[in-house]
């Protein structure tokens, strides 16, 4: 065997070594994209969903998005909810805040038949009413739209175990970050309004990827969202 | 529907039965010169857990001592659990109740020693009509009687919790709570039932709080102050609220695939078409058991006597043809270079699980989910109030008022 060879082969065994011991994605070879197969629902905005690196949120599994209101974290949920709608799942909208918007939601593409809005009076009871529905496992994604709300994180370690044995995409829409079990965190903000001469069309919003268990940590990516009759995704 | 079979004095009937002591007879187990475990005449002779042998000896001389053997009580249990899946892949070990042996390890944490050191057992009858279900229960109840010679004690509940205070409330007979009735029938019984240590059953006492009924009576706020998380869960449970599903118990069984030849195997093309054939024979046979498998070993022996092996640990169980492929081409490949031809195969699929898989959660129709989705809310909407659960139709989506768009009624409206 020949000196080159003879390294390959080394550092070949040690790679074999690491993946035996902290799993296969502990180190991948640059140039080859990973292709990790999890249970997801696609944003809607194609260049998010390629930046998350399985597609989309996860299902199972606690996503946040962090971000002030008309920053667009409501339009990834809301869209995410969309898809989820298309391929017949039910979903429900645990609206703390008060603020939900069912004309915007339908702009969105969302189907109302396929959704339940949840007012709760206390974030106790709010939780209470998430747990008992990702349990049942009768919701194929929620939203928890805590607005500025903050509650016990002892408490959200509780949804984990129900939550990774559901097929429930759980979206946590909060101000500033607050559910530390989040596999996916984004940030979420505004970069500028979007103009046609001098009425406003869109808005380009810049989403920075905080946490991500599945995929490494990317660029911010930009999404265009538009406002002409019903609310669009990238390319507007 | 869940069964909750609780089996008392488990350890000491599994020792009866191993060294075939009479039933009548007295036996307690012995570890380091002290009693972890007695049979329920020993108990009732004031036999306690904890006594040394001479202790014991003194109250009743005729105590047939037994040594702590783990093994062989693992096995009875085995065994036990090996019968109730003639009923039903759908039943799992429960180890809320401290009877410490049946598992390896010690508990992660420490519980309130339960009385009658008993064994649980949950069953999940799914949607059987509730005479069926207690024909059934009448059948499991003889078949563990014959297999233990004891009796267990049942108790039947829409959750697992309730089934378990019920079973306590069984003498012989297995115990019903109706659908519905659960913070009735609950509310009289001690804490002791609930998952506690012994410092949270301390503080809750010293609390005032001493039946289910008063613990479930509390505001959520006051009890997540006074114990964080656990306080929701303590008030849930307290509540009859549990929905908790029955994990199907995993049977320690490995599936086993080998090939051996006589010259070695030199192209790596020949060994992928290999893997290929001993995937499809392993699927046939899981699909023969009706199981899955979650961790896949490969091992290789090579010309120079050297044994390569790797191992994987897949997210979710599988026992297709394609999926155990792609899993051995990839084993395969973590082998790395094959530093000679290759002369024996093995291939093992542990973790077997029965074939009652969650990930077709992922595939349920919308009907079929919405209609689970109503129950849900209708059980949400007694707790709390109606008020708070809204379905939103057009009204008239042309209106110039934004919020005369759309419309919000309840979920209980027509």
């Amino acid at each position: 065997m020949t000196h080159p060879e003879r390294k390959r082969t080394g550092l070949e065994t040690a790679l074999a070594n690491l993946q035996a011991r902290w799993g296969v994605r502990i180190v991948r070879k640059l140039g080859k994209p990973e292709t990790v197969t999890v249970p997801h629902l696609e944003t809607g905005f194609a260049t998010l969903d390629r930046a998350l690196g399985i597609g989309g949120l996860p299902r199972g599994h606690v996503s946040e998005l962090v971000g002030a209101p008309t920053s667009g974290a409501g339009t990834v949920a809301l869209k995410t909810l969309a898809n989820a709608h298309y391929i017949g799942e039910m979903t429900v909208y645990l609206d703390l805040s008060g603020t939900f918007d069912a004309d915007y939601a339908v702009r969105c593409g969302v189907r109302l038949a396929n959704l339940l809005l949840v007012r709760p009076t206390s974030d106790a009871e709010a939780f209470d009413i998430a747990y008992t529905l990702v349990s049942s496992g009768s919701v194929g994604a929620l939203i928890y739209d805590a607005g500025a709300e903050m509650y016990l994180s002892v408490v959200w370690r509780l949804l984990l175990a129900p939550l990774a044995n559901s097929a429930c995409a759980f979206i946590y829409l909060s101000e500033s970050a607050t559910a530390e079990s989040a596999a996916v965190r984004l940030y979420i903000e505004r970069e500028r309004w979007l103009y046609r001469r001098r009425d406003v069309r869109g808005y380009r919003a810049r989403v920075t990827i905080l946490e991500n268990k599945f995929s490494a940590l990317r660029n911010p990516v930009s999404v265009l969202i538009g406002f002409s009759g019903a609310v669009a995704g990238d390319g507007v | 529907m869940i069964v909750c079979v609780r089996l008392p004095y488990f350890a000491a009937s599994a020792a009866r039965r191993t060294y075939q002591i009479a039933l009548g007879a007295p036996v307690a187990i012995v570890r380091h010169n002290k009693i972890v475990a007695t049979c329920a005449y020993a108990a009732e002779a004031g036999v306690a857990i904890g006594l040394t042998v001479r202790q014991a000896q003194t109250l009743l001389p005729e105590l047939h001592l037994v040594d702590d053997d783990a093994d062989s009580q693992r096995q009875m249990l085995e065994h036990v659990l090996n019968a109730l899946a003639e009923f039903t892949p759908l039943i799992e070990y429960g180890d809320e109740q401290g009877w410490r042996s049946a598992r390896r390890g010690r508990p992660k944490h420490k519980r309130l020693p339960d009385p009658q050191q008993s064994a649980v057992i949950y069953i999940d009858l799914e949607h059987l009509r509730s005479a069926d279900a207690e024909l059934l229960v009448g059948q499991m109840g003889v078949l563990l009687g014959i297999e233990l010679g004891s009796v267990p004690r049942v108790g039947m509940a829409n959750g697992k919790f309730p089934a378990l205070a019920a079973s306590w409330a069984s003498l012989g007979e297995a115990v019903t709570i109706p659908s519905g009735d659960e913070a009735d029938c609950l509310a009289g019984l001690p804490i002791t039932l609930l998952p506690i240590d012994p410092e949270t059953y301390r503080r809750l006492t010293m609390l005032g709080l001493r039946t289910l009924g008063q613990v479930a009576a509390l505001p959520l706020d006051a009890l997540l102050i006074q114990f964080g998380g656990q306080g929701y869960l303590l008030r849930l449970l307290a509540q009859g609220h549990d929905q908790r599903r029955v994990v199907p118990h995993r049977f320690g069984l490995v599936e086993q695939v080998t090939r051996e030849f006589d010259e070695p195997l030199t192209y790596r093309s020949v060994v992928e078409a290999l893997l290929r054939s001993v995937a499809f024979e392993l699927a046939e046979r899981l699909r023969a058991k009706t199981c899955m498998g979650r961790t896949l070993t490969l091992r290789l022996r090579l010309e120079n006597d050297v044994w390569r092996e790797r191992r994987v640990t897949l997210r979710q169980p599988i026992a297709d043809a394609l999926h155990l492929e792609r899993a051995l081409i990839a084993l395969l490949d973590r082998v790395g270079r094959l530093n000679g031809g290759v002369l024996h195969i093995v291939v093992s699929m542990e973790n077997l699980t029965p074939l009652v898989g969650q990930q077709l959660d992922l595939f349920t129709y919308s009907a079929e989910q919405r209609a689970r989705l109503l129950k849900t809310v209708d059980a949400l909407s007694a707790r709390y109030d109606a008020n708070r659960f809204w379905w939103i139709s057009p009204a008239n989506p042309s209106a110039q008022r934004i919020e005369l768009r759309y419309r919000l009624h309840g979920v209980h409206e027509a």
